[in-house]
């Protein structure tokens, strides 16, 4: 486990010195600045921030700063200096899985806490929801930083374009070509875990299937993630490099 | 001497194209040289080695142990070809990291990673990001790396691409004191001058195969069949031919400019034995005796001829 966390401790000191983390970070607040915007305008604050935070933004800043990074550490070979280490070669995808959420974890949970802020200042949230759309970030970040670490090291020439291509497939194509679809969808279990009325904020997407309950979000999250971190434990375990 | 490293038959394909062909060899303590033009194979079967690739056929074995191992890993160290690190971190964080992986606590690995650093050359510069690295630099981390935990077997590839002529020297006398202090070094490169700086035991690879192992005068032996050349220096160069020619170890005679005659013989011990009496004898003054043979260039370059041959 000290392997793993060394690698975390790592990956979260190269992101902090990447100026292209500095970047992308940005991206996590632009949806707060449109919620504040929007409810200083007198309209929901979160009926459109909180899907383009969750939909658009989080994967946009996830993807090139996970899977983008590690497939890169692959394609030119540096994870080599880690797998003639005594430890297991997994021990890498779990040490980077830890540094991203923490990265990127840290990143949309104040995304989150500025879109919940800007929507409390409206005077139509609770304090529930002011927690509960952080937290879902966080958990957002977890899942997709699971999923890019194992499509990085799946795809690790193109590892940007596959991750955005299952997103687009998941998250996009396949829930609007057929409603029950989006019972696949990551960012539809964000929603649900943020306590948001999905059917309000998603209305021609979420329309046709049923809110899932928490414990079922839940699971979702847990399936998104470990099948590309399976098929990356596998591969890596056997592969040459 | 037992064997540390052995290879059984390894084979090892890309694709339709071979990279390893049915290749069995032991390397023993001390430093060994892996010699091969371009593509002969090299970076694969270090890569075996560590690892890194799978062969398709055989078996890599380290302190008998069958590659890769986790044992084997603490004891192992390598510095790869590729010139990239974590371009982020700086020179001392990357080597302490990996010192951290290699099951160091967080101060120790940091400690050591000073130390290691220090005893590459690179103690002014451990602070700075790798990202500012030279070529040499980069070089020297990756031996610091390789060497941070102290490890029996060391592989280097290529440790000396990029290196200046002061950097090379001082590479060599890393590498040197590495052998001296009893560890398994073997050491990659096409360049033979290089090689014949640190060590006179050598491995030939060559398309994949192994052509040559052992000293390389013992080498040199496989190839008898190649005529062995000694220049002679001498102001008299004909009054020491005169001479030579009756010698029935001699089998051609050729005078190069002036003052230098070049001599070939099947029998090089013969000869070189032979050579200083009898320019006594004949009172001829030798300047220099020298053999442009007795180095790895014409080693490699016969045993290569002869593999071109004998493909053909």
């Amino acid at each position: 486990m000290s392997a793993a966390l060394s690698i975390a401790r790592v990956s979260v000191l190269r992101a902090l010195r990447r100026p292209s983390s500095w970047w992308l970070s940005a991206l996590a607040f632009l949806p707060a600045a449109l919620g504040a915007w929007l409810g200083a305008s007198g309209y929901d604050a979160l009926s459109v921030p909180a899907p383009l935070l969750v939909y658009v933004a989080a994967p946009l800043l996830v993807v090139p700063w996970v899977a983008g990074v590690l497939g890169e550490a692959f394609e030119r070979r540096t994870v080599i200096y880690w797998f003639v280490r005594p430890m297991a070669r997994p021990t890498a995808l779990l040490g980077e899985w830890i540094g991203a959420t923490v990265t990127v974890g840290t990143v949309l949970l104040l995304g989150g806490a500025m879109l919940a802020v800007a929507n409390a200042l409206t005077g139509n949230a609770t304090m529930a929801s002011l927690a509960r759309l952080p937290l879902a970030m966080l958990a957002e970040a977890f899942a997709l930083a699971g999923f890019s670490v194992g499509v990085g090291a799946l795809a690790p020439k193109h590892p940007v374009s596959v991750a955005v291509g299952v997103l687009a497939v998941t998250e996009v194509a396949l829930p609007t070509l057929w409603g029950p679809m989006q019972s696949i969808s990551l960012s539809r279990q964000v929603l649900v875990l943020a306590g948001l009325d999905s059917s309000a904020v998603l209305p021609s997407l979420v329309g046709a299937a049923p809110t899932p309950s928490l414990p079922i979000a839940a699971l979702v999250l847990a399936v998104f993630v470990a099948i590309p971190m399976g098929l990356a434990v596998r591969t890596v375990i056997d592969r040459d490099l | 001497m037992s064997a540390v490293l052995e290879f059984v038959g390894v084979s090892k394909w890309y694709g339709p194209v071979l990279g390893l062909r049915d290749v069995t060899l032991q390397v023993a303590q001390g430093i060994t040289g892996l010699l091969g033009p371009n593509g002969a194979g090299k970076s694969t079967l270090l890569k075996c080695m560590t690892g890194e690739i799978t062969p398709s056929r055989g078996e890599v074995r380290m302190f008998g142990r069958r590659v890769p191992d986790p044992e084997v890993f603490r004891r192992l160290g390598y510095a790869p070809e590729i010139e990239v690190f974590f371009e982020e971190l700086t020179g001392r964080e990357f080597v302490a990291h990996l010192a951290e992986l290699s099951g160091f606590g967080r101060a120790d690995a940091d400690a050591r990673a000073a130390k290691v650093m220090q005893r590459v050359g690179l103690e002014t510069a451990m602070n700075r990001r790798v990202s500012t690295y030279s070529k040499g630099m980069r070089q020297r981390t990756k031996l610091a790396q390789a060497i941070l935990h102290e490890p029996d077997v060391v592989l280097l590839d290529e440790p000396m691409t990029g290196l200046d002529p002061v950097g090379r020297a001082q590479m060599v006398a890393l590498i040197q004191s590495l052998g001296a202090e009893g560890r398994t070094v073997v050491v990659s490169s096409h360049i033979l001058d290089e090689v014949e700086l640190m060590t006179r035991e050598i491995v030939v690879l060559y398309q994949g195969q192994l052509l040559a192992q052992g000293d390389l005068h013992a080498i040199r032996g496989l190839i008898d069949r190649h005529p062995h050349h000694i220049a002679l220096r001498t102001p008299k160069p004909r009054e020491l031919a005169a001479a030579l020619a009756r010698e029935p170890f001699v089998a051609a005679l050729r005078f190069e400019g002036d003052d230098q005659l070049m001599v070939e013989t099947r029998e090089p011990d013969r000869c070189y034995s032979a050579v200083p009496r009898l320019a006594k004898e004949h009172g001829v003054p030798l300047l220099a005796l020298t053999s442009p043979d007795d180095n790895l260039a014409a080693v490699f370059r016969y045993l290569t001829l002869g593999a071109r041959g004998g493909a053909a």
